[in-house]
């Protein structure tokens, strides 16, 4: 599992803070670049509106970098496992490391090396791996995600969908938590190789988008015609 | 991201400047006929450069996340590039020679080429593609009776590996072999030649830019040993795209050191292109090249001009 007993405030754009979980009484406190924090006890860091963090994790070798999306909450446990609350977040680490993950009604055991992001859903989680590989293992079943690949995951067992492909090089390019802050992520040249490959492995680019999944636990494509702008959504 | 297309270099000279020559004498004045290397490196980043096609994003164009396209891949990455391409062209000094006056004529010239991308593979933190290409070029003079005699044919073969580094940088390893013909079949000249090179792109708002730096060592058939000549050159180009037009400027410059003659030359290329595309596999284009050559020794320099155009179909698959 990956060393969560400190936490160090890379980057920050907007309103981000901490809040104690043991000590609920005690107000969220705004985090400041370059803070450490260790960790004892359960903690949550949180973003506001249009507010990204980046945070390291630097027992771990070599470090792990964190990123959260906008309005999002993740909470950091002692004893390793992680809960996302809301948002969307991005991981990133070279070396093989175990995550145990979990949100309203999933959770997931991931193992690997890479950098990948994970979306709250209304129902479930989004995984998408950028670059490396990861095993994702819920007990039931266990996969493998190459680069590129994006797994959808919901129920109490987190029984995965299908690994979809999703197109890299426009992920890269329009992805806030990607490309938003100051300073890129280290594993960025391995994005890029990773996208340069998928591209030139393309055989065909579908004419929808992934969206969210309804309550009725289906995944939301959206159409986007080219010379309109508009759209369309298609339950699958 | 951007994408290279065939853009094509008219600086081709070629064979006998008149009847007073052999082939094989008029290859040894202009190795530079052997390089087509401004063709030959855009025909590599036409297959290593996938075709992006944007829809309108704007109001969704981003999200923490990103926009997640779902696409469809193949498992190695295998992928061909043919071309053809038809160019008809004027030149001053269609020969090369290297006594005035020049004669001037007429080349009409086919060349079809096919690169075979024999996989995409991702060593984490850059690319490696190697290609394979096969190219034939036809080469007709007309407008002057003396230069009929050197309408000729070469054949082109050739292996690169190419690593491609996330911040624009590319590195090649190389080996090619190329082999001439006259009208009659007969074997004129052959060479093989391993290279590496060094490459660097820019983005430069919508246009893109790239320098090529390589070395090559010319080892050729022993009816011509004097030619074997290691060299040096640099390649920029230029692509500013507009609506369906390309305007893409290049210069070359070379510097050849001849093992088994007392013989060092430089050679500059320059040339601009005027490409507009109808459909992604048709392209007419106008084309200007001008090229000089200046060696020690007394007999080697040229200049020459050509300006013409082309015709020109190309698939990816």
């Amino acid at each position: 599992m990956a060393r969560l007993d400190l936490v160090h405030v890379n980057q920050k754009l907007g309103t981000c803070f901490v809040q104690p979980l043991e000590a609920k009484k005690l107000p969220p406190a705004s985090l400041r670049l370059g803070q450490d924090i260790v960790l004892k006890k359960r903690l949550a860091l949180g973003t506001g509106r249009d507010s990204l963090l980046e945070v390291e994790l630097p027992r771990a070798t070599p470090p792990v970098t964190v990123r959260l999306g906008s309005s999002s909450g993740i909470e950091f446990r002692p004893d390793g496992s992680i809960k996302v609350h809301k948002g969307s977040f991005l991981f990133s680490h070279s070396n093989s490391l175990q995550w145990m993950i979990s949100s309203r009604d999933s959770s997931i055991r991931i193992e690997g090396s890479g950098t990948w992001m994970v979306e709250c859903l209304s129902v479930g989680l989004k995984l998408i791996l950028l670059e490396g590989e990861i095993i994702l293992n819920n007990q039931v079943e266990v996969k493998n995600l190459t680069s590129g690949d994006l797994v959808l995951l919901s129920g109490s067992s987190s029984t995965g969908t299908k690994p979809i492909q999703i197109e890299l090089p426009l992920l890269l390019g329009t992805s806030r938590l990607i490309n938003q802050l100051d300073h890129p992520l280290p594993s960025m040249p391995r994005m890029v190789s990773a996208a340069r490959v998928q591209a030139l492995r393309l055989k065909k680019r579908y004419e929808a988008f992934v969206g969210d999944v309804t309550e009725e636990k289906k995944l939301q494509l959206w159409t986007l015609p080219y010379d309109q702008g508009g759209e369309t959504v298609a339950d699958h | 991201m951007f994408r290279f297309r065939l853009v094509y270099i008219t600086a081709i000279a070629f064979f006998c400047s008149s009847n007073l020559y052999s082939f094989g004498a008029d290859l040894r004045n202009n190795p530079e006929a052997r390089y087509n290397s401004v063709q030959e490196y855009f025909n590599r980043h036409t297959l290593l450069s996938p075709q992006v096609r944007s829809p309108n994003l704007s109001p969704i164009s981003k999200s923490d996340l990103g926009i997640q396209r779902p696409v469809e891949t193949k498992k190695k990455g295998f992928g061909y590039h043919f071309g053809f391409e038809s160019r008809l062209l004027y030149s001053n000094n269609p020969s090369s020679s290297t006594t005035r006056p020049f004669k001037a004529s007429g080349i009409w010239e086919n060349s079809m080429n096919n690169n075979f991308l024999l996989g995409a593979y991702d060593l984490g933190g850059a690319s490696f593609s190697p290609i394979l290409a096969l190219g034939v070029n036809n080469s007709s003079y007309f407008g002057d009776e003396d230069l009929g005699v050197a309408d000729s044919s070469t054949l082109r073969l050739s292996f690169n590996g190419i690593f491609q580094f996330s911040d624009g940088w590319s590195a090649r390893m190389g080996v090619g072999h190329s082999s001439d013909f006259h009208s009659n079949m007969t074997l004129t000249y052959q060479q093989n030649s391993p290279s590496v090179s060094l490459s660097k792109s820019f983005k430069i708002g919508s246009a893109s830019s790239f320098i090529d730096v390589s070395c090559s060592y010319h080892l050729t058939s022993k009816a011509q040993l004097d030619m074997d000549r290691f060299e040096n050159a640099i390649l920029w180009g230029l692509q500013i795209p507009i609506h369906n037009f390309e305007i893409s400027p290049y210069l070359r410059l070379s510097y050849g050191n001849y093992i088994n003659q007392d013989r060092d030359e430089f050679t500059t290329g320059a040339g601009l292109d005027l490409s507009y595309r109808f459909y992604d596999w048709l392209v007419a284009k106008f084309l200007l090249s001008y090229s000089n050559r200046s060696a020690n020794g007394s007999s080697n320099d040229f200049s020459r001009f050509d300006s013409g155009s082309a015709l020109t179909l190309q698939s990816k698959f």
